[in-house]
């Protein structure tokens, strides 16, 4: 199986409560520009493959394609099953899953995608693209809970900028809901508390590439 | 037993009229008075209460009344000492005037307030309760318990001893001493000014009062008739409802018949019934009761009042105006209403009640002004073009100092000089409890140069020719450009400039700007206010204060409905008002003072209301990825351009501040394309609100609003059906739709555990809960199962629905007949696949709304002709019927809203001589009309094959829920083959065939069900029309409508009737037009003859008080 052909391993997270493991693994979507109808045919589904002629702009096909061949393959790595055979659904809220005892998870930003895997318990994780966040303070007092906002407040003290605290809570909050399998809108009702997160950093760092990984923090989670 | 007061000298300057006995005998307090009269005319019937809802009078003797003021006092004086409070929380009635007594004659301070609405406390009385400390709550038993929940919430209420007052204790009014109080006691605290946070309780004592029953007294007519006798609905909770209403009568020793103001706004005209039947001669009200008897009181109605002995009526509490004395003297001519009556009169708490008014007998007399004088505080006489007619507020009292007062310098005023009015004597309170430094500050006031001891009352006002006119209250007075403006008179010159206004609910204040005070001006708009329309009003309420009072205002900020804060006793609060406006919590929808937004102008006309959405969401995507907007695909989703969870609620949150509501982020992975979601978003609220869009801090503060993600509570239509379900609860009536019955119902329910008797259903053969019918079915679910699972033309054919059609076509005299599973889509499926467009359906104005659509659906070219109308269908179709391939001509068996029924024969003639079909909806006549319930056509005498499409339902005679259709052979082949409706939808389901079916068998069995329904149709018609009822074209059928031509009182006859035991539906607008809001009666053949006489007895009775 071409594994090394789409994305890098990044590494085998073990879940704090000792409850499971999980395999994240991460892929550039410029890397593979000229690959999109190789990939397309060779790891897609019928369905997906149908759709790529939809989209119309050009990026948003690669992006496409690189994320859900990726996700076949590190499926696949698990489960036994051709990428192409592979059956994805979606939950009511929308999270796509499969039927076959593996948990995962996607996310991208940027340039980057990253999905997570685990046999043992349902995964959530999330990449944002480090940048400037326009009207920060409208989103924190929007979107996070009172001790999410005494998070963004220590991360702060430490000496980051108020856009970084928030990309930094913002992806473990977004970790967890889709550990969850809950949108953000159904946030307010959510354990959240239960759901333990921890940050990529040292993943992301330890990743030996061209491609500038401090550009992006991450997170994942464990249900 | 006590004695009669002994004669003491009084030190009142007063007059001594040889017919003043109470003064005579040297009452000295209120309980002197009363225990007086009781004494010389133990017998004599003092008050009378009408509860309203033509329940009894309740009367009560000076006798009874001395009984159980001292029984009450009795029990007060149990845990309460001389000179303590006690709270009053009494609706109107003789329990509060008893409770009133009860307090004075135990010696503590009456503390008189509106008892609170048990689901909406008033906030005022904790705070009443806090600056006055009572030790004692004095209520009625119901009262008691509905409060529990309010009283247990709030310590100082909870701290209260509470009595009900209405409770008989009468062995205890010999427990009662007398506590001896002096008339310098303390009778009552009146917390009528003030706010929430500062109430003001204005101390009176038994001095005052009985001063100022004098001055009233005196003033309006020295000699009373013995015939003298006067109504008040007044809240006697305040001033001039307490003390001119309660007090006065029994001062004058004379009687008053009492009513709550609750019954008079529900139904003016029962003030006026009042004063007819009564022949009374007096009377009390401020000016919006005059208007709002003028708009609500029929021309008919004035006829059958007799007004004639009727000689004052007191005018005050409020400004008074010409129009409304005109207009309420025109009205009431006819009923002997004489102009003389009025009796304007001017008063305030803080000098008990009476200040000016009279002198009687003459009317209210007027005075034409300047206009521009007074702005400038002078009184100049009018001149063309500049003239303001001010009616006068009477002669000042003779035994007390009234002067005009500058409110500044505090120097006296010349002449013909509008300054504050302050008045000295004995009916000035000492003050406000417990405050005093207020108290001295408003009732110890010293004019420059002279004398102390003034009470400021706050009003402004002038004096000219011994009569005083009050033009307005100074703390509202509105000073630009150094002129005096009122603002009630801007408020009443804008109010009814465009119909989105609310008149009576605008606040008009001045802010201090920059330069020179700001003219503002507030008004509610009603619900169906729409944002486009806001410049229109802007618009016309600038012109209205233009023309009528002469001033622009600065701003116009238009209020959501009930926005406008107001006081217990209705008034609008301006101050409140502009507190409001100024720390934002006042609820606005518009202000004429918003700049438009330059970005509103960029994005262009608003066409397409979603297109500055589009427009805006592009260019924030444009924003995002640095890309140039002109590249952003309208037809590409979001999530194409690659937004991560960041960006998502980024955007969301922008697009929550822009459109003003909240927004569910999965409607940005729901939509496919940018357009679609604008679409979306827009739907959800009004478009893009310009002013948002730059507004980012206003964005941040924003406070957390509370919406769905599907805007139902947007909808225009919601909203309308909200008002209309608010509108019952103003009127203090309960929703009568979807009550729920208990058990099988007929011509007897239970409703809430209570057996009723039913006429609110269409069991008419009362086939629906036969045991018979229930076995039929049970067997056929038992044979079927619960559903046939499918469509008739591919699997859900089964044995019971060949049986019933050929029953039912047996039955009615065709040749077939095929079922749908409700009676609603047998019209909408029949009518709409008949025919179509190049057809023409026409329908009978009172055509059942299903059949309507139906029409509607069909796509045909509908005409509606008049009721019944045969000869009009012939016009219609002479005219029309050539340029159409088919017409269809739709007319009912029994109409459900008359109860009458067509002429067959005539609509047979009519089809054949055009060339029509004719449909007959014999929903409420097949088991109804004809000898043996075979409907219509048997009823008429005419053979069923005459009409094309017999069409009737499962639901009413036939115990069942469906419909069918009677019909040729191929137009039944021809639906079952292809009408939408049936082949699409699942067959009838075996148990509800089954019920027809056996329904059906037991009524060929069993005619005589029918001959019951028929007799008991016709008793029921007897019996209303000889009680008078309005039946209307009600004939030989079991539905008899009760007209009210009043669609409140028909809610409300049905709540009464319900507590009766009898439940009936009203039918109100806008089913029907107002005029001809009904009862509507559905009379059953298992109804008894004893429940039908019941029933029109006590319809009879109750509609006896409401109706002429």
């Amino acid at each position: 199986m071409p594994s090394s052909d789409v994305g890098a391993r990044l590494g085998t997270v073990a879940a704090e409560t000792g409850s499971g493991v999980a395999d994240v693994w991460l892929a550039w979507i410029g890397d593979h520009a000229r690959e999109v109808d190789a990939f397309s045919r060779e790891y897609l589904s019928a369905e997906e493959r149908a759709r790529v002629p939809e989209y119309r702009i050009r990026e948003a096909a690669e992006r496409y394609v690189v994320t859900r061949a990726l996700v076949r393959i590190v499926l696949s790595q698990h489960i036994g099953v051709p990428p192409r055979e592979i059956r994805v659904t979606r939950t009511d809220t929308g999270k796509p899953v499969v039927t076959d005892g593996v948990h995962f998870n996607v996310t991208h930003s940027g340039e980057l995608v990253l999905v997570a895997v685990s046999e043992d318990c349902p995964v959530g994780v999330d990449v944002e693209r480090k940048r400037e966040v326009a009207r920060v303070d409208a989103l924190i007092a929007r979107w996070l809970t009172e001790s999410e906002r005494t998070d963004v407040a220590q991360f702060r003290a430490r000496g980051l900028t108020e856009s970084d605290a928030f990309l930094r809570v913002w992806s473990l909050k977004e970790a967890r809901l889709k550990a969850l399998g809950v949108g953000i809108s159904g946030a307010a009702r959510a354990p959240l508390h239960r759901v333990r997160a921890r940050p990529l950093d040292d993943l992301l760092e330890s990743l030996v590439t061209q491609h500038d990984t401090h550009g992006y923090v991450g997170a994942l989670a464990f249900a | 037993m006590s004695a009669v007061p002994r004669p003491v000298t009084t030190t009142h300057s007063s007059h001594r009229s040889t017919a003043d006995d109470a003064r005579a005998a040297g009452c000295e307090t209120l309980v002197d008075l009363l225990r007086f009269r009781a004494e010389t005319s133990p017998d004599r019937v003092v008050y009378r209460f009408l509860p309203g809802d033509a329940k009894p009078e309740q009367r009560i003797t000076y006798r009874e009344l001395d009984r159980r003021a001292k029984a009450l006092a009795a029990r007060i004086s149990e845990t309460a000492r001389s000179g303590d409070r006690a709270l009053l929380l009494v609706p109107p009635g003789l329990d509060y005037v008893a409770a009133f007594f009860g307090c004075l004659y135990a010696g503590v301070i009456a503390v008189p307030a509106y008892p609170p609405n048990p689901r909406r406390p008033d906030p005022r009385i904790p705070s009443i309760v806090s600056d006055c400390d009572p030790g004692v709550a004095l209520t009625t038993a119901p009262l008691l318990a509905k409060l529990d929940h309010w009283r247990g919430g709030d310590e100082r209420l909870a701290a209260l001893r509470w009595i009900a007052a209405d409770e008989d204790a009468s062995d205890a009014s010999s427990a009662w001493t007398d506590g001896g109080i002096r008339g310098t006691a303390v009778a009552m605290l009146q917390y009528t000014s003030g706010s929430t946070a500062a109430p003001k309780g204005v101390m009176l004592t038994h001095r005052n009062l009985l001063h100022n029953l004098s001055l009233i007294r005196s003033a309006f007519n020295v000699t009373h008739g013995a015939d003298d006798v006067g109504v008040f609905w007044l809240p006697p909770f305040h001033d001039m409802g307490l003390i001119g209403g309660i007090l006065q009568p029994c001062y004058v020793g004379r009687g008053a018949v009492l009513m709550s103001s609750a019954t008079f706004l529900q139904r003016p005209r029962s003030w006026l019934e009042a004063m007819s039947t009564y022949r009374a001669t007096t009377s009390a009200a401020p000016n919006f009761a005059f208007d709002l008897c003028v708009e609500r009181i029929k021309n008919e109605e004035v006829r059958d009042l007799d007004l004639s002995a009727w000689h004052t009526v007191f005018d005050g509490a409020e400004p008074i105006r010409a129009e409304t004395i005109d207009r309420f003297t025109r009205k009431f001519a006819d009923a002997g209403f004489r102009r003389e009556a009025f009796f304007p009169c001017y008063g305030l708490a803080e000098a008990t009640l009476f200040v000016s008014g009279g002198p009687w007998g003459q009317g209210p007399s007027s005075l034409d002004v300047s206009r521009a004088a007074l702005e400038q505080k002078r009184v100049a006489p009018a001149t063309a073009g500049d003239r303001l007619r001010l009616i006068s507020s009477g002669a000042p009292a003779t035994s007390q100092e009234v002067r005009i007062v500058d409110p500044e310098s505090q120097a006296a005023c010349d002449e013909r000089r509008v300054g504050e009015i302050w008045v000295r004597g004995e009916s000035v309170a000492a003050g406000y409890w417990n405050n005093p430094a207020e108290s001295s500050r408003t009732f110890d006031a010293e004019i420059a140069g002279g004398a102390r001891g003034y009470l400021r009352t706050g009003d402004l006002g002038f004096i000219d020719d011994g009569q005083l006119f009050v033009t307005g209250r100074l703390k509202d007075l509105i000073i630009l450009d150094g002129r005096n403006y009122y603002p009630q008179d801007l408020e009443l010159a804008a109010e009814r400039s465009h119909p989105s206004l609310r008149p009576g609910h605008a606040a008009a204040f001045a802010l201090t700007g920059e330069s020179r005070e700001r003219l503002v001006i507030a008004l509610e708009v009603t619900r169906h206010h729409r944002e486009p329309e806001h410049e229109a009003v802007f618009s016309a309420v600038r012109r209205a204060l233009a023309e009528r009072e002469g001033v622009l205002p600065d701003v116009v900020v238009l209020v959501r409905q009930n926005g406008i804060p107001r006081t217990s006793s209705g008034k609008v609060q301006r101050r409140a008002t502009r507190a409001m406006l100024l720390d934002g919590t006042l609820e606005t929808v518009a202000r004429s003072d918003e700049t438009i937004d330059d970005v509103a102008r960029v994005l262009g006309t608003r066409s397409d209301t979603s297109a500055p959405v589009e427009a805006w969401l592009r260019r924030w995507v444009a924003d995002e990825l640095q890309i140039d907007v002109n590249t952003v695909d309208p037809t590409a989703s979001v999530r194409d351009y690659g937004l991560d969870s960041v960006a998502a609620v980024r955007l969301v949150t922008e697009i929550e501040q822009v459109l003003g509501h909240r927004v569910d982020v999965a409607l940005l992975w729901r939509e496919p394309t940018i357009r679609s979601l604008s679409r979306a978003l827009d739907a959800g609220g009004q478009g893009l609100s310009p002013r948002h869009v730059s507004d980012e801090s206003a964005a941040a503060r924003r406070e957390e609003r509370h919406v769905s993600p599907l805007p139902a509570a947007e909808f225009p239509e919601y909203r309308l059906l909200q008002s209309r379900l608010e509108e019952l609860e103003r009127h203090g009536l309960e929703n009568p739709y979807f009550r729920v019955h208990e058990g099988a119902t007929g011509s007897t329910a239970r409703v809430d555990g209570r057996e009723l008797i039913n006429f609110a259903n269409y069991n008419y053969l009362g086939l629906s809960g036969d045991p018979r019918v229930n076995a039929a079915v049970i067997e056929a679910v038992s044979r079927y199962g619960t559903s046939v699972s499918a469509s008739r033309v591919v699997s859900g054919e089964r044995p019971i629905h060949q049986e019933l059609e050929q029953e039912l076509a047996g039955f009615i005299g065709v040749e077939d007949c095929i079922l749908f599973i409700g009676g609603v889509t047998t019209n909408v499926s029949t009518i709409s696949h008949l025919i179509g467009a190049g057809d023409v359906v026409l329908c009978d104005e009172l055509l059942h709304n299903s059949a309507m659509q139906g029409a509607l659906f069909s796509g045909a070219h509908r005409l509606t002709f008049p009721h019944n109308d045969a000869a009009a269908v012939v016009r219609l179709l002479a005219d029309v019927r050539s340029k159409y391939r088919r017409a269809l001509i739709v007319i009912e068996g029994v109409y459900s809203a008359d109860g009458d029924i067509p002429d067959l024969v005539q609509f047979v003639r009519v089809k054949k001589r055009h060339e029509a079909w004719l449909m007959v909806d014999e929903a409420h006549s097949i088991g109804v009309l004809g000898e043996t319930g075979r409907g219509l056509a048997e009823h008429a005498g005419v053979s069923p094959r005459a009409v094309d499409l017999w069409m009737g339902t499962l639901s009413k005679s036939l115990a069942s829920v469906g419909g069918y259709i009677g019909a040729r052979r191929e137009i039944v082949e021809y639906l079952k083959y292809t009408a939408p409706g049936f082949v699409y939808s699942v067959g009838m389901a075996p148990g509800n065939a089954a019920a027809s079916l056996e329904a059906l068998r037991i009524l060929r069995r069993e005619p005589q069900r029918v001959r019951q329904l028929h007799e008991n149709a016709m008793l029921f018609l007897e019996l209303a029309k000889a009680r008078g009822l309005n039946t209307g074209s009600s004939g030989g059928t079991p539905i008899i409508p009760v007209i009210t031509g009043d669609s409140v009182l028909a809610v409300r006859l049905s709540q009464q009737l319900l507590h009766r035991g009898i439940n009936v539906q009203p039918m109100v607008a806008p089913a029907v037009s107002e005029s001809a809001a009904r009862l509507r009666f559905f009379v059953a053949s298992t109804h008894t003859s004893d429940q039908i006489r019941h029933t029109v007895d006590t319809v009879a009775s109750l509609c006896a008080v409401h109706v002429g």
